[in-house]
This record gives structure tokens, C-alpha cells and sequence, in this order.
């Protein structure tokens, strides 16, 4: 009797937290909802549908669009550049966490002045990236640009070129920019990171007299590498999503050279008004970058880590 | 046994979430019908005495034009209609932003003005626009109808499948903008033959002025070259084909010479150097304030430019828009500019005030707002009005002497019709770059002309 009336009790108390559980679950379950999963479904649906703008209505064409995608991907036509553009990109990210962890380790050792180039190397990520690209036109500007005036000044004058507006170093000059303004991030990420190594590691290094390289390779990037493959994943994956950068930059010009996957669709959708191929681009795309990102992830995953 | 309950349970709770969401969205349509038929009922029986305070939301793409017109029509509405409040939104970005508001019907304003046509068509037939054909017959306050006074090229654009969802904005002609003040210096006149153009540019180039600049990094300024040259190649009959082509004209229309001719025109700017060095890698901004600084004697550019850069306008500075000389090779020997009419204002239809957003574009329409608009941006509208007695910068005056003294050209493409560039080569981008010669565009559209023409059949045929 006793014990049936107390477990009544429990029943219900447990009810009250279930119900508290499931009120407090709800609203992000109902956001994933909305934004997670009915958005990827209309991207489908939206891949399977042109505009008919005679009817004012979306219409059902099967897999033209995809006939379409594919064609242009192998016809060579922008969206092939933007793909391999953005493929481009993921060598790119893997350079920049590659200079990043060498300047944080740089600065992770006590000499003057270490905080303050810290906060210098920090200082464009708190800029607007509007703000970072304007001043990087100016710099480049043809005319009037500090770059080409100091290859001038130098006496170099063959190597003056527009270098935003030509074919050989648009896109080169997008990736600087990208190592240029992405550094300071990453920058910050990887000088945390190592400020949770141990000192002792670096002391019993010491006592065996590892140089600076060894004690890098052997100690500091073991140590760190949770951190590291986290952001090869990222970077992996991200590469499909470079817009601004170019956006601002170059607006994907000289003739799209400097044009990636993301904004190709960015133009298609917002320029064109053409949704269902940018959709089909966008799945397409989606399954490109998650096919490169779980191979790189599988390798990734073999490298062991150092327990600390 | 316990657990399926429990998810039972928080189904429900999502359900009821959902579902509440739901209901208060439903009331919430429901009381913006009701508004919008009492406000209906309201104008209908006449009583401009309604004391219910409106806000009205006018957003506004804020490009070369800024914003003070919109400033000036918010008073003048205020002031005739003093239960409005006209709350404004401008954004150089608006053309971006408004797209997901005004397709997922989230904070859509009762009043849009946007450029570029594309939009308008797309939200006309789905029902996004409130159909506003019986508005041109209205009267406006001063008692013209908008039928009567838009322009013959604003009345051709702002229309879709019979129907309008729009009034015209500005009709702003694009063409060469030239420094007066290097022409005077080195005795110069504005070529009146293409011929005399390739000579002065020769001139300039060994002067060491360079020619032309133009925002290189949006190659579609190159239209300024590229629209009038296809009617003086092509004549009118070309246009009409190209503009309203039948099956039998596919791919054929692409091999008129008329391209070709036009596009070895814009590949020779590039060819003899007579574009400035580093064009492509500025966009508007910089490659206007290049010219401003001097540093090329013209630039393909919009009647817009004077107001897009008076901050940074020289004390003192002149400049002139002049139309595009004709070859002698030409079928239509005259001179021509682009005056297309691709902005537009409309109201969406999920306004709750609808009657207030069409009063609101009647009081845009008028001659007085015209003249103010012209007296404040420098720009003409797409409106027969008169500019007399007003003080207008000679830049203003020699755009408006251009859309009255010269022929313009506007293309207006039939749903059917398959563009300029079947292929979707960015033929522009294409051949500034010099990746591109004239031959191959036109070799690509040729082959890629009739899959497009059956793509688009099945598209516009499909239900």
C-alpha cells in the first residue's frame, strides 16, 4: 500500500520532469524544425523546379536542372571555375591554420612586444570585412594603390600591374587577402590552445636540449591536434562556402575567373532570380564538399593524439 | 513502458507549439483582411477623413538617386493625407534584401521602389504584387493620369503579360560621359560618326589621355556601347526578331552580322588600348572618381553619375552625357543611348494598406514630384513633364537633351525570347578580358541558341 502510494509520488514527480524536459526541448526541436530541416527540403524540391514566369508558379521538370548542372560542369562554362575555385580553397584554409600555428607559436614565447603583435594579428578579425576588403582595394588599386607605388619606389616597375582586374592575379589576390584577414582568428584559437599545455612538457624538452623544431613537432602539435584536425574539418568544408571575399573584392571578375561555387549560386539566386538551378547547385555542391570532407575527416582521424 | 509516453507527450507539447504558432498567425491574417477591406471601403466611400492612423512602410533601393525624393514625398504625403505616417527604408541593397521578405511574407512594406524589372514579373503573375493596371487611368492629384504622361518606354517596360504591377521610376539614359574640360583644353568636339571616335581616341591615346574607363568590375555598363550598337547595325527589324523571336528565327537571328559588328566594336576599346589600365579591377565608384580625377576623358556611364559622386565632385568640374556615334557601316546612321525604364515602384500583396500605397503612387507620379525628382537627383523620370524654370547643372541638362534630342533604344524582351546570350557566356566579361574573341560568343550562342529556345518553350508551357 505504503509503496504503491510512493510510487505514485515518484510518478509523478517524474511526469513534472518530463514535461519540463519536453517544454524545454520543444522550442529548439521546433527551430532545427523550421530552419534545419524544412529549408534543406525545399532546397530539394526547389532543385526539381524551374520559374514559370508566364504562370507566376514553380514547375515540376524532373532532372533537367540536374542534366543541366552536370553539363555545365563538364562543358566548362563559370560554375566549373567556381567549383574549382572553391576546391582551391580548401589547400588555402589548410595553409592558414599551417601560418597560424606558426605565429602563435611564435608569440606564445616571452620576447617584447609579444601581446602587442598578438592584438596586431587579431585586429582584422574585430574589423568589418567590408571595412578589411575597401582598404585592401586601395592598397591594390592600380593607380593609386601603396603596393604598386612601392614596386615603383623599388625601381620594379615591369611588376606594377592591376592586380584585381587581371586574369593571372585576381584570384591569387583573393586567396592573400583570405590568409591576410583569416589569420588573426584561427590566430587567437591556436594561442589558446597552447596555453593549456603543460609547462613541464616544455621543461623536460629543455632538459633533454630538443630544438625549436623538435620540441614543435614532438610536443607542441601532438599536444594541440584536437584543435588543429577540428579546424582541417572546418576549413575542409568551408571551402564551399567562400562568397564575401570575392563578392567585395573582384565581384568573381576578370570573366568569373575569381568566382567560387558560393557565389556563383550568391548571382544565380539574387542576380537571376533563378532558384531551382542554384538549389541543384547547391545539393550538388553539398555532396562534393561533404564526399572531400569525410575523406578528409577519415584521414584526419588515423593521426594519433597526444593524451594529456 | 514509461518512455513512449514520455515522447508521446513532448510530441503533443511540440504539436500544441506549432499548431499555436499557427492559430496566432491565422488571427493575425485574418485582422490585416479585415483592415484591408475597411480602408477599402473607406477610399471607396470617398471619406479622406479616416481617423485611423496608418503608417505606411515605403522601402527603396537607395542607389545613385539617394533618398531625398522619398524625403520629399514622405512630407508631401504627410501633408495631404494626415492620418499617414510614411515610415522610409532605404538600402543600397534593397534589390537583396526584399527578395526573402516579400516571398516569405515576413515584414513586407505596404510600398516597394527597386530597379531592375526581373523582380516585378517574377512576383506579378505569383500574386506578390498587387495588379495595379486601373491605377493608370486614375487621376493623380493634379489631375494628369499616369497613362497619359509616362513615356512610351516606361509604358512598354512596366507591363507583364498585359498587366501592370508597377509605375515608372527614372528613365535614366546610359551612354559617354566626357570631361569638357580636356575636350576644350585640346580643342576637341564629341564625335558625331564612330569613325571620328576611333580618331580622337587614337588622339588621346598618343597624347597619353587615356580614352575610356568604365566600373569595370560590373561589365554590364558595357551596355551603354553594346544596346545602341545593335540597332545601328541590326535596324529595327533585327531588334523586333531578337526581341519577339519566332521558332524559325532560332538559331539564325545569332548569325546576324549585327552581332558580330557590334561586338567587334566593343572588342576594338579593348584592342587599341583605349580603355584605361586597371579599369577592371574598379568598381563604379572608383573607376567615376578615376574619370573625375582626370585621368580618362570619358566613361560609359548613366545619367545617375553626377548625383552617385557629389561628394566627390571637383570644384568647378564639367562634364557632359552624349549618345553612341553610329559607324559608317551602319544600317541606322544615327546617334542613340540607352533609356531603359527598369526601375519601378508596386505594392506588395500582403500591404494592409493598399489604398494608401496606391494614393501614395499616384503623389510620386505627378509633374510636381517629377520636377522635384530631376531639381533634387539630377535624373529624368520616365514622365512627359516640362523642366522649364528650373536651375539644373549642365550634366542634368545635356541627359535630359539626350532622351529628347536623340533616338534611345530599350529592349523589352517577349517571354518567349531567349536574350542576347542564349549560351550564358558573360559575353561583356568575356570579351574585356580577351578571353573570348567576337566569333566564338557568337559561335557558342549560335549552337547553345536552340536548346535554350527549347528549354524555354517547355519552361513557360509547363504547368
Amino acid at each position: 500500500m505504503g509503496g504503491g502510494g510512493k510510487s505514485g509520488f515518484r510518478n509523478k514527480s517524474k511526469v513534472q520532469r518530463s514535461i519540463f524536459i519536453a517544454v524545454m526541448l520543444a522550442w529548439p526541436l521546433l527551430y532545427f524544425a523550421v530552419f534545419g530541416i524544412y529549408l534543406q527540403v525545399q532546397t530539394v524540391l526547389y532543385s526539381f523546379q524551374r520559374w514559370n514566369y508566364v504562370s507566376g508558379t514553380q514547375v515540376w521538370v524532373g532532372l533537367d536542372n540536374y542534366r543541366q548542372a552536370v553539363k555545365e560542369l563538364i562543358g566548362g562554362s563559370y560554375w566549373r571555375t567556381g567549383m574549382t575555385n572553391a576546391l582551391l580553397f580548401i589547400p588555402v584554409n589548410y595553409a592558414l591554420i599551417a601560418l597560424s600555428i606558426l605565429v602563435a607559436v611564435i608569440l606564445s614565447r616571452k620576447f617584447p612586444f609579444a601581446s602587442f603583435y598578438r592584438i596586431v594579428y587579431f585586429f582584422p578579425t574585430i574589423l568589418s570585412v567590408v571595412v578589411l576588403t575597401m582598404v585592401y582595394q586601395f592598397s591594390l588599386h592600380p593607380t593609386n594603390g601603396i603596393v604598386n607605388g612601392l614596386l615603383g619606389f623599388l625601381g620594379l616597375e615591369d611588376w606594377q600591374r592591376s592586380w584585381l582586374g587581371e586574369r593571372q592575379t585576381a584570384f591569387p589576390a583573393v586567396i592573400v587577402y583570405c590568409l591576410w584577414a583569416g589569420i588573426g582568428f584561427y590566430n587567437v584559437m591556436f594561442t589558446g590552445a597552447l596555453q593549456r599545455i603543460p609547462g613541464e612538457y616544455y621543461e623536460v624538452g629543455k632538459l633533454e636540449g630538443i630544438t625549436f623544431w623538435k620540441e614543435l613537432f614532438s610536443v607542441v602539435l601532438p599536444t594541440i591536434w584536437p584543435t588543429i584536425s577540428t579546424f582541417i574539418i572546418l576549413g575542409t568544408s568551408g571551402a564551399f562556402l567562400v562568397y564575401l571575399q570575392p563578392l567585395l573584392l573582384t565581384n568573381g571578375g576578370p570573366n568569373h575567373s575569381s568566382t567560387t561555387a558560393a557565389l556563383e549560386m550568391f548571382q544565380a539566386v539574387l542576380g537571376a532570380g533563378n532558384y531551382g538551378m542554384a538549389a541543384t547547385f547547391g545539393i550538388l555542391f553539398a555532396v562534393i564538399g561533404s564526399l572531400v570532407t569525410y575523406i578528409v575527416k577519415r584521414v584526419v582521424d588515423r593521426v594519433d593524439t597526444a593524451d594529456y | 513502458m514509461k518512455k513512449p509516453i514520455f515522447s508521446l507527450l513532448a510530441i503533443v507539447l511540440i504539436l500544441g507549439l506549432v499548431l499555436a504558432g499557427c492559430g496566432s498567425k491565422n488571427d493575425a491574417g485574418a485582422a490585416s483582411d479585415s483592415g484591408t477591406s475597411s480602408e477599402a471601403k473607406g477610399a471607396d466611400s470617398g471619406s479622406p477623413d479616416d481617423q485611423k492612423q496608418v503608417t505606411l512602410k515605403v522601402a527603396f533601393f537607395q542607389g545613385g538617386y539617394g533618398d531625398v525624393w522619398f524625403k520629399y514625398l514622405k512630407e508631401q504625403f504627410e501633408a495631404s493625407h494626415k492620418n499617414v505616417t510614411v515610415e522610409l527604408e532605404g538600402s543600397p541593397k534593397m534589390g537583396e534584401i526584399i527578395v526573402p521578405r516579400i516571398e516569405g511574407n515576413t515584414n513586407v512594406p505596404d510600398v516597394v521602389f527597386l530597379n531592375g524589372l526581373d523582380q516585378m514579373k517574377k512576383w506579378g503573375p505569383s500574386g506578390k504584387m498587387v495588379d495595379i493596371t486601373d491605377l493608370y487611368a486614375a487621376p493623380m492629384p493634379d489631375g494628369n493620369t499616369i497613362q497619359d504622361t509616362a513615356t512610351e518606354t516606361a509604358l512598354q517596360s512596366q507591363q507583364w503579360l498585359g498587366k501592370r504591377y508597377s509605375v515608372p521610376w527614372s528613365q535614366s539614359p546610359l551612354g559617354i560621359v566626357y570631361n569638357v574640360d580636356i575636350f576644350e583644353k585640346n580643342g576637341w568636339t564629341y564625335p558625331t560618326t564612330w569613325e571620328e571616335m576611333e580618331k580622337l581616341a587614337n588622339e588621346m591615346k598618343a597624347k597619353g589621355i587615356a580614352p575610356f574607363t568604365y566600373p569595370g568590375i560590373y561589365a554590364g555598363y558595357l551596355s551603354a556601347l553594346v544596346f545602341p550598337a545593335y540597332t545601328q547595325f541590326g535596324g529595327d527589324a533585327f531588334v523586333n526578331k531578337l526581341t519577339n523571336p519566332q521558332e524559325s528565327d532560332i538559331p539564325d537571328l545569332y548569325k546576324d552580322p549585327a552581332f558580330l559588328k557590334t561586338y567587334t566594336q566593343l572588342e576594338s576599346l579593348f584592342k587599341n588600348g583605349w580603355i584605361m589600365k586597371g579599369t577592371q579591377a574598379l568598381d563604379h565608384t572608383a573607376s567615376q572618381m578615376e574619370f573625375l580625377n582626370g585621368k580618362a576623358a570619358m566613361i560609359f556611364n548613366g545619367a545617375w553619375m553626377e548625383n552617385e559622386m557629389k561628394d566627390s565632385l571637383p570644384e568647378g568640374f564639367r562634364m557632359r552625357i552624349m549618345p553612341i556615334p553610329p559607324t559608317s557601316d551602319a544600317k541606322v546612321k544615327e546617334m542613340m543611348a540607352v533609356a531603359d525604364s527598369r526601375d519601378w515602384g508596386g505594392i506588395p500583396s500582403a500591404s494592409k494598406h493598399i489604398d494608401v500605397a496606391k494614393q501614395f503612387l499616384l503623389l510620386a507620379s505627378t509633374e510636381a514630384s517629377n520636377r522635384k525628382f530631376t531639381e533634387l537627383t539630377g535624373a529624368p523620370r520616365a514622365f512627359k513633364y516640362s523642366i522649364d524654370g528650373m536651375s539644373l547643372s549642365d550634366f542634368t541638362k545635356s541627359a535630359i537633351e539626350m532622351l529628347s534630342a536623340y533616338k534611345t533604344v530599350s529592349y523589352i524582351y517577349e517571354p518567349q525570347a531567349i536574350g542576347d546570350g542564349p549560351s550564358g557566356v558573360d559575353f561583356y566579361a568575356a570579351i574585356a578580358s580577351g578571353d573570348m574573341t567576337p566569333q566564338q560568343v557568337i559561335d557558342k550562342n549560335v549552337g547553345a541558341a536552340p536548346d535554350k529556345w527549347k528549354e524555354q518553350q517547355k519552361t513557360i508551357n509547363s504547368k
